[in-house]
C-alpha cells in the first residue's frame, strides 16, 4: 500500500514536471541559420548564429525585454523602468509606434527583477529572449550585465538598445548588438573635464578621487587622455570602494597636494559625502569637479558646501517652474502615475532617463526600414533623436553612426549655486564624434 | 607631522562609526547570545522616524527628534523582540540568526516604501564648523559623537555591572532558569535587551546621517565593520567594541595613507588580517572573557 | 515481497525515481528552465559545503562566497586566457579553494563560534575587491565573459541540456561523498572532535589537523560549486561573489534544514525561485524583499527542522524506525548550539 502511494506520488511528480515545460525540450543543438538580413544591415548580422529578424512582432503589438533591480538595496539603479512604462503608455493611447509598413503597433513591455545580480540578469535576458520571445531588449541596466548578456544578445542577434549604462565597452565595434543609452559615456565625461580644463586653467594641478572600479577607470583613464601633452598636471589620485563608509581619509591625502583642482568620479552618498568633505574636512579649496549630479541630490549637500562645484546639467523636471513647459508637464502626466502606483519614492526626475530610452526606441521603430530586429538596430545606429520627444539639456550635437554609436559625447557643464540652489551653465563642451572606442581596465 | 596627526583624527572618526554599531550589536548579543543581522536595518528605520520628526515636515528641533526616535526605537525593538524573536525562543542560533537575515530584507524594503528611496541629509544636534588645534581639525560634529558615543559605552557598563535591572539582563541571558528562580522574568529581559538596542541604533543613526547621508543602504557597509569591531573588542564588552572599532578605523587610514601598494584598495585585508592576528594571539578578543570549555 | 525490505527500500527507490526525473528533464523543458536549475545545483553544493562545516565541526561559516569566487575565477582565468578545458581546470580550482579553506581555517585552531564566524565574513568582505585589482586579467567590476562547455560535436545536443546533465552528475557525485563522509568512521571521529575536543585529543585524534582539514574540505566543495557557476553562467564579475552569497547560501541551509541530506536542494531551489515568484505575482516591486524576508521567517518558524527536516520526518515514518547498524550523525546544530552564531 505505501509503495503503491508513493509509486503514484512519483509518477505525478514526473508528469507535473515535465508538461510544466515550456514545450520541447532543450536537447536538440539549435540549428544555425534562419533569414538572413539585407545588404546595408550586414555589419550586424554577420555575428548572427541564429537570425529570426521579426520574434515578438505582430501587425498590431510589438513586445520587448528589461531587466534591472526594482527592489531591494539597488532598487534606485531600475527605476528607469517607471519612466519607460509612462512613455509607452502615452504612445499607447495614442494607437502605438507608427512603423514603415504604415501599421501602428502597441508596445508591451515584459520587465524582470534581478536585485542587480549578473547571473541573475543573465537568466532573465534568456527567458526574456527564449521564453517571452521579445523583440528588443531595452535599457538593461549595468556595465555587467550588458556585458554578461552579449553571447545571447550578439549570436541570437537581439538589440540590446539603450542600456542603462555609461561604459565605453557597449560602443566595442565587435558587438555591434548593444549600445549606450541617453547618458554620456564615462570616456565622453573624462575627455570632457580635460578639454574644460584645457580651455579654462590649462596650468592646473588636478587631484582626483574616483570610484575603484569600471567607471572610475573609465574617466580617470579618459581624462589622462584628454591632457596628455597640454600643462594641465595630476597631483594625486586616490580610489575609494563601494562598500568604504567613511571618506575622510581620501580627502586628506588629497588635500596634502594643495592641487588647484579636484575631479570626484562618485555617486549617491558618496559623492555627496565627497563634496561636503571637500568643502569642510580641510582648509583646502579646490575648484570642485563632479560627475554629472542632480540639483535634486545637490541640494542634500550641507549648507554652503559644494559652491561653485561644476558638474554635467540637466533639465530639472522637479522645478515647479518648469511645470509648463510642455514636454516636462507631458512627462509629469504620464509618468508620476507609474511612480504613484508602484510607490516608488523618488523625484519623479529619476524617470527621465527611461522616458529618453522609450522615444529612442519609438523613433528607431519608425525610422527602420522595416520593423525586423536588424533594421531597427540600424536605425538605432544611424540616430539623430527628435529633440522634441526627449527631455534633454540643449546644446549637445545628439547622433549615432554606425562607426561611432555613442549618442551623448560631451556635456553641458554647470555651475552650483549653494544658496540658490540652482545650476547655471558656464560651457558646453560637444565632443560628438570624437569619443572613440577604448577600453580602460 | 600634520599630516599624520589628521590620518589618525580619520581613523578615529571612521572607527568611532564602526564602534558604535558594534555596541548596538554587542548589546544584543549579551542579551541574547545572538548576531542580529538586523541591527544596522533596526537603527536605519529608526533615522527615519528621526528624518520624518525633524525635518520631514514636522520641524521638531533635532535633539527632541533624537529622543523621540530612540523612544520609538525602544519600543520598536521590544516589539519585535516579542512578536518576531520570541516564538523562536527555543530555535537553535542558526535559524535564530537566519530570523534577523529575513527581518534585515524585510526592514530594508519596508523604509523604501513608506520613507524614500532617495539620499536625504540629516541634521547634526552639534553646532556647525570645526574645532582648529594646530595644523589639523576636527567637526564639532564629528568630535560631539565621539564624545557621546564614549559615554554611552561607559553608560552601557556602569548599567550592566552595577544596576538591578542590568545584573537580571546579564543574568537572564547567562542563565534563564536560575534568574527565574530569583524572580527574573527572563523574556521580559529579552524584550528589555532588544529595545535598548534599538534606542542605541537610533542614536548611533542620528550621529552617522549627518556625515554618511541618510538612506535605506546607509548601514549595510558599517554594519559589517561593526561586526568586525565588535570581533576585535571581545564581542561582549562595550568599551571592547569601542576600542575595537577605533583600532579598525586607525589602522586602515594609516595602512591606506602609507603602504603604497594597499593605498586605498586593500586596506580593508590589511585591517582584517590584523583582527585575525589579534584573534589568534588572543583568541577572546581585546576585551573579551575567556571562552571555558568543560570536558 | 518482505515487508522489511519494502520498507527499506522505499526511500531509496523514491530517490531513484526523484534522479531519473531529474535526468529526463532537458527533453520536456526550454533552456531558460534549465539555466535556472542549473543555479539550483550550484546554489545546492554550496549549501552542503554549510552542511559539511557545521555537521562535521559544529561551525557555521560566512566566507562560502569568497570560495566559491576564487574557484569560480581559476575557473575562468584558466579556461578563457590559459585555453585549460573545463575539465582540467575543475581540479586546480578545487584545490585552489581547499587551500584557501585550510588557511582562513587555521582561526578555527583558537577561537570558536560567533567570533570564528565572523573571521570569516572577512574574508567574504575582502574577497570582491581582489578581482578589481587585478583588472587587466579579470575585466575588473564589469567581470569577464567565458566560453562555454560543450558538448563533444558528435553527440549532437545543446550546450545548456550538456551543461545541466554535467552539474546533475556533479551533485550527485558530491552529494555521495558527503553522505558517505558523515556516515563514515572518519565521520564519527570528526564529530568527536565537534563535540568533545579535550576527550578527542586524548583518544588520539589529532585535533588541530582534524578541524583545519575540515575546512579545506568545505571549502573544496565551494570549489566544485565556483565551477559549475561558470559552466552555468559563462562569466564571472565580482558582484556575484559578495557576502550576500554567502548569507542566502546560510538562509538555504536554515531553509532546507541543518543536517539533512535533502535539504541543500530545497535551500537552493528556495533561493533561486522564491524572489521570482514572489515578483511574479503583481505587486510593487519594492516590496518583494519584504514578502521574502516573511516567507523566510514564517518557513522557520513553521518548520523547525526545515523542509528536508520534514521530509524525513515523512521518510522515517514510512521506512519505520532504522536499523541499529547504521549510525547517522546527529541533526548537526542541535548538539552544539552553543557554538554555533
Amino acid at each position: 500500500m505505501i509503495m503503491k502511494r508513493l509509486h503514484f506520488l512519483s509518477v505525478a511528480a514526473c508528469l507535473a514536471l515535465v508538461t510544466s515545460g515550456c514545450g520541447g525540450g532543450a536537447v536538440s543543438q539549435s540549428v544555425a541559420g534562419g533569414g538572413a538580413g539585407s545588404e546595408k544591415t550586414a555589419y550586424l548580422t554577420k555575428t548572427c548564429t541564429d537570425y529570426q529578424p521579426t520574434v515578438g512582432v505582430t501587425d498590431d503589438t510589438i513586445k520587448i525585454g528589461y531587466s534591472g533591480a526594482l527592489g531591494g538595496p539597488f532598487a534606485t539603479v531600475g527605476v528607469g523602468l517607471w519612466g519607460m512604462l509612462g512613455y509607452f503608455d502615452m504612445v499607447n493611447a495614442e494607437g502605438g509606434i507608427a512603423g514603415a509598413d504604415g501599421k501602428k503597433r502597441k508596445v508591451e513591455v515584459v520587465y524582470k527583477d534581478d536585485q542587480y545580480q549578473v547571473a541573475t540578469t543573465k537568466a532573465n535576458v534568456q527567458k526574456l529572449v527564449d521564453d517571452d520571445k521579445v523583440f528588443a531588449l531595452l535599457g538593461i541596466v549595468g556595465s555587467s550585465a550588458n556585458q554578461a548578456i552579449r553571447p545571447i544578445v550578439n549570436n541570437g542577434c537581439v538589440p540590446d538598445l539603450f542600456a542603462t549604462a555609461g561604459a565605453p565597452e557597449l560602443g566595442d565595434p565587435g558587438y555591434p548588438w548593444a549600445m549606450n543609452g541617453p547618458v554620456s559615456v564615462y570616456s565622453g565625461e573624462g575627455l570632457t573635464y580635460a578639454n574644460y580644463l584645457k580651455k579654462h586653467s590649462p596650468n592646473a594641478t588636478v587631484a582626483i578621487m574616483s570610484q575603484h572600479d569600471d567607471y572610475g577607470k573609465a574617466e580617470v583613464g579618459s581624462f589622462k587622455d584628454g591632457i596628455d601633452g597640454s600643462q594641465v598636471k595630476i597631483a594625486k589620485e586616490v580610489t575609494f570602494e563601494t562598500t568604504d563608509a567613511d571618506l575622510s581619509g581620501q580627502v586628506t591625502t588629497l588635500a596634502a597636494t594643495k592641487a588647484d583642482v579636484i575631479i570626484v568620479i562618485a555617486l549617491g552618498a558618496q559623492m555627496l559625502q565627497a563634496i561636503n568633505l571637500v568643502s569642510g574636512h580641510t582648509e583646502w579649496k579646490p575648484q570642485i569637479i563632479a560627475a554629472p549630479i542632480s540639483v535634486a541630490q545637490l541640494s542634500q549637500l550641507n549648507p554652503g558646501a559644494g559652491d561653485g562645484l561644476l558638474t554635467g546639467s540637466s533639465i530639472n523636471v522637479d522645478d515647479p517652474a518648469l511645470a509648463s513647459d510642455p514636454k516636462v508637464a507631458l512627462f509629469r502626466k504620464w509618468v508620476q502615475p507609474q511612480f504613484d502606483k508602484n510607490n516608488v519614492k523618488l523625484p519623479v526626475s529619476a524617470g527621465v532617463g527611461g522616458w529618453n530610452m522609450a522615444a529612442l526606441f519609438a523613433q528607431s521603430v519608425t525610422n527602420a526600414a522595416a520593423v525586423t530586429r536588424a533594421d531597427v538596430m540600424d536605425a538605432a545606429h544611424n540616430l539623430k533623436p527628435d529633440l522634441s520627444k526627449i527631455i534633454f539639456i540643449e546644446g549637445l550635437t545628439l547622433e549615432t553612426t554606425p562607426d561611432d554609436p555613442y549618442l551623448v559625447e560631451g556635456m553641458v557643464i554647470g555651475k552650483w549655486d549653494a544658496k540658490a540652489k540652482t545650476l547655471s551653465t558656464v560651457d558646453t563642451i560637444d565632443l560628438n564624434g570624437q569619443v572613440k572606442f577604448k577600453s580602460y581596465k | 607631522m600634520t599630516l599624520l596627526i589628521q590620518r589618525l583624527i580619520d581613523g578615529v572618526q571612521s572607527g568611532v562609526l564602526y564602534g558604535s554599531i558594534a555596541l548596538a550589536l554587542v548589546l544584543v548579543y549579551r542579551a541574547t547570545g545572538l548576531l542580529n543581522f538586523a541591527t544596522g536595518e533596526i537603527a536605519m528605520f529608526c533615522t527615519f522616524i528621526i528624518w520624518e520628526l525633524a525635518g520631514g515636515g514636522l520641524g521638531v528641533p533635532i535633539v527632541v527628534a533624537i529622543i523621540g526616535g530612540m523612544i520609538f526605537g525602544f519600543g520598536f525593538g521590544a516589539g519585535l523582540e516579542r512578536f518576531v524573536i520570541r516564538p523562536f525562543e527555543k530555535a537553535d542560533h542558526l535559524r535564530q540568526s537566519m530570523v534577523t537575515m529575513g527581518l534585515f530584507l524585510g526592514i530594508n524594503a519596508l523604509a523604501g516604501w513608506l520613507f524614500t528611496l532617495d539620499v536625504q541629509r540629516l541634521e547634526s544636534p552639534f553646532p556647525d564648523g570645526r574645532w582648529h588645534l594646530g595644523g589639523v581639525s576636527i567637526s564639532y560634529h564629528k568630535l560631539g559623537s565621539i564624545v557621546l558615543l564614549i559615554l554611552v559605552a561607559a553608560g552601557l557598563r556602569l548599567l550592566f555591572a552595577k544596576t538591578r535591572i542590568g545584573l537580571a539582563m546579564t543574568g537572564a541571558a547567562m542563565n534563564p532558569t536560575s534568574a527565574q528562580l530569583l524572580g527574573v522574568n527572563p523574556s521580559r529581559m529579552l524584550a528589555f535587551g532588544w529595545g535598548l538596542s534599538a534606542a542605541l541604533g537610533a542614536l548611533v543613526g542620528a550621529m552617522v546621517a549627518p556625515d554618511l547621508f541618510l538612506s535605506t543602504n546607509m548601514m549595510q557597509t558599517l554594519l559589517l565593520y561593526g561586526m568586525a569591531a565588535a570581533v576585535l573588542g571581545g564581542m561582549d564588552s562595550y568599551v571592547g567594541a569601542l576600542v575595537g572599532g577605533v583600532a579598525l578605523g586607525v589602522i586602515q587610514a594609516l595602512a591606506g595613507g602609507y603602504i603604497s601598494f594597499i593605498g586605498t584598495q586593500l586596506q580593508l585585508a590589511v585591517a582584517f588580517a590584523a583582527i585575525i592576528i589579534v584573534l589568534l594571539v588572543k583568541p577572546e578578543g581585546l576585551f573579551g572573557k575567556r571562552q571555558v570549555e568543560r570536558v | 515481497m518482505n515487508t522489511d525490505f519494502a520498507r527499506r527500500a522505499t526511500v531509496p527507490a523514491a530517490w531513484l525515481v526523484l534522479l531519473a526525473v531529474a535526468a529526463y528533464l532537458p527533453f520536456g523543458v526550454g533552456g531558460p528552465t534549465l539555466v535556472n536549475l542549473q543555479q539550483v545545483i550550484y546554489t545546492a553544493v554550496g549549501v552542503m559545503s554549510l552542511n559539511l562545516l557545521s555537521g562535521l565541526a559544529g561551525q557555521i561559516s560566512i566566507g562560502q562566497s569568497a570560495y566559491i569566487g576564487l574557484a569560480a575565477y581559476a575557473t575562468a582565468l584558466l579556461v578563457q586566457h590559459a585555453g585549460w578545458s573545463y575539465w582540467a581546470a575543475l581540479p586546480v580550482a578545487v584545490l585552489l579553494a581547499f587551500v584557501l579553506g585550510a588557511l582562513t581555517g587555521l582561526p578555527a585552531l583558537r577561537i570558536t563560534g560567533i567570533r570564528l564566524a565572523l573571521t570569516t565574513l572577512a574574508i567574504a568582505i575582502i574577497f570582491p575587491t581582489i578581482p578589481v585589482k587585478f583588472s587587466a586579467q579579470t575585466g575588473g567590476t564589469p567581470g569577464m565573459n567565458v566560453d562555454p562547455l560543450t558538448a563533444p560535436a558528435s553527440w549532437g545536443i545543446s550546450t545548456v541540456a550538456f551543461n545541466y546533465w554535467v552539474l546533475l552528475a556533479g551533485l550527485v557525485v558530491i552529494w555521495v561523498i558527503v553522505r558517505n563522509v558523515l556516515d563514515s568512521r572518519i565521520g564519527r571521529s570528526l564529530l568527536a572532535v565537534r563535540d568533545h575536543q579535550i576527550a578527542a585529543h586524548t583518544v588520539g585524534i589529532n585535533v588541530s589537523v582534524t578541524k583545519v582539514l575540515v575546512f579545506g574540505a568545505s571549502a573544496a566543495v565551494c570549489g566544485v560549486a565556483g565551477w559549475m557557476f561558470v559552466v552555468t553562467n559563462q562569466f564571472v564579475a565580482p558582484g556575484d561573489f559578495s557576502v550576500l552569497l554567502a548569507i542566502y547560501l546560510l538562509a538555504g541551509m536554515a531553509i532546507g534544514g541543518a543536517g539533512t541530506l535533502i535539504g541543500p536542494i530545497f535551500g537552493g531551489l528556495f533561493i533561486v525561485y522564491a524572489p521570482q515568484s514572489i515578483s511574479s505575482a503583481g505587486l510593487s516591486p519594492l516590496l518583494t524583499p519584504l514578502i521574502y524576508g516573511v516567507v523566510l521567517i514564517l518557513i522557520l518558524l513553521v518548520l523547525p527542522q526545515g523542509l528536508g527536516g520534514l521530509l524525513a520526518k515523512l521518510g522515517a515514518r514510512i521506512r519505520g524506525p532504522l536499523p541499529p547498524t547504521r549510525v547517522r550523525p546527529a541533526p548537526a546544530p542541535e548538539v552544539p548550539a552553543k557554538e554555533l552564531v
